[in-house]
């Protein structure tokens, strides 16, 4: 049975803050966000991964792929505000959690008028900071595809959004 | 004034000048095309417009997800590893900023600004700020190529931004032999004084610029994202800061 050994594990540990991120920028709300955390770590757990792959890259792109996947199957994007706040481990206030969780439900909306290959590369650059190689080595694609994603996801932002997000 | 930048980004905007906008966006031209592009920035206001606009848009993309990195507690678990909900302050020169970002967020989400730097605080880089006042001083921001510091220091100011308080800060990159680090100086009663300092390793070679956040959610980027007034200067903006001796 596949499984991961000790320096994946580790490595898998720590990028799990980024990929909680990156799930939430996909999906727009915690609770998915959540879930597609958790089917990434049980498919990486499931399947792992070969010894020569770079522990990151190899999560983000199973990550990307079970997102995929999971919009195929149940077809149900939710991009709207959600009414349940789950209790996180920092205290912000409530003012400060209210106006975050506004934020991040307005951006998903936006997010979610783009296509989702679109998306991921955009997420991936302008959220999670890889870079255009990084992004590519993610999504199996060439570096030019990427770019073009990426510039075809802002071109269509800009012109639905303009410049009236600034706040 | 937004319905006009709209129409003019219509008019003069074709792909590749899209493309070309958020290759600069995020650091990814190269001198020779970041300085042509910025050369073209200055003579060509639709075009500068849209930069602002696709910055104004990333900025807010950026930082909406900030801090949502906090990981459910089972799925570590499901690792084999448990993690301790004791927020532990980060180490010096990082390998990697991934596994930062937990207690970055953490700190920031509590309004405590952290220093990755030996938790030294904001006035604690005399020695540093002197070397670079002088470059923050007159060097645009850019994403490619580095100045050289009197110690031989490379330095590159990345970004500029005004403060919920009015007071103009830089964001730069420090790389020296043993280390690359990232800060943010506020210009303070004339002088440059380093606000946040965040000591780490960076990957890939020395010429690849990361744009804020680039390792993950750091102070740095916490920073930024809780003390920007809005978005970072435009390249036109920046000049007459700079011509104004950032008064």
């Amino acid at each position: 049975m596949p499984s991961l050994g000790d320096s994946q594990r580790d490595a898998l540990l720590a990028e799990l803050g980024g990929l909680r991120r990156f799930c939430y920028s996909l999906t727009g709300n915690p609770a998915d966000a959540d879930d597609l955390l958790q089917i990434t770590v049980e498919r990486l757990l499931e399947k792992g991964m070969p010894e020569d792959a770079h522990p990151a890259k190899w999560a983000y792109r199973v990550c990307k792929n079970a997102w995929i996947d999971e919009l195929r199957s149940r077809d149900v994007r939710q991009r709207y505000p959600q009414q349940a706040v789950e209790t996180g481990d920092s205290a912000p206030s409530a003012e400060h959690i209210a106006n975050s969780e506004r934020e991040i439900a307005a951006v998903s909306v936006m997010l979610d008028q783009l296509p989702k290959d679109q998306r991921i590369a955009l997420t991936l650059v302008a959220v999670d900071g890889k870079t255009y190689a990084e992004a590519a080595e993610i999504m199996e694609v060439p570096i030019g595809t990427i770019m073009s994603r990426i510039a075809r996801a802002r071109k269509q932002l800009v012109q639905l959004h303009g410049t009236t997000d600034e706040e | 004034m937004a319905l006009l930048m709209k129409n003019e980004v219509r008019m003069t905007m074709n792909n590749q000048d899209y493309e070309l906008l958020s290759q600069y966006i995020d650091g990814e031209l190269d001198a020779t095309a970041t300085a042509q592009l910025q050369h073209r920035l200055d003579q060509d206001v639709s075009l500068r417009q849209s930069l602002q606009a696709m910055q104004a848009l990333n900025t807010r993309v950026h930082a909406a997800f900030l801090n949502t990195d906090t990981v459910p507690g089972h799925i570590p678990d499901l690792l084999g590893k448990k993690q301790s909900n004791v927020v532990a302050f980060p180490q010096i020169n990082r390998q990697s900023g991934w596994g930062f970002a937990i207690a970055a967020s953490l700190l920031a989400a509590s309004g405590l600004l952290m220093f990755q730097n030996g938790g030294q605080m904001a006035g604690s880089f005399p020695e540093q700020d002197a070397l670079i006042s002088s470059v923050l001083d007159q060097a645009p921001s850019r994403g490619e190529g580095w100045d050289t510091l009197e110690d031989g220091s490379d330095f590159r100011p990345v970004l500029s931004f005004q403060t919920v308080s009015g007071q103009w800060c830089r964001e730069y990159l420090l790389h020296s032999e043993a280390s690359t680090g990232r800060g943010v100086a506020c210009h303070t009663d004339g002088e440059w004084m380093t606000a946040v300092f965040s000591s780490q390793s960076q990957p890939g070679t020395t010429t690849e610029y990361r744009p804020a956040g680039a390792n993950d959610a750091d102070a740095v980027a916490h920073f930024i994202a809780d003390q920007a007034a809005s978005v970072a200067l435009s390249a036109s903006e920046e000049t007459q800061m700079i011509a104004k001796d950032w008064q």
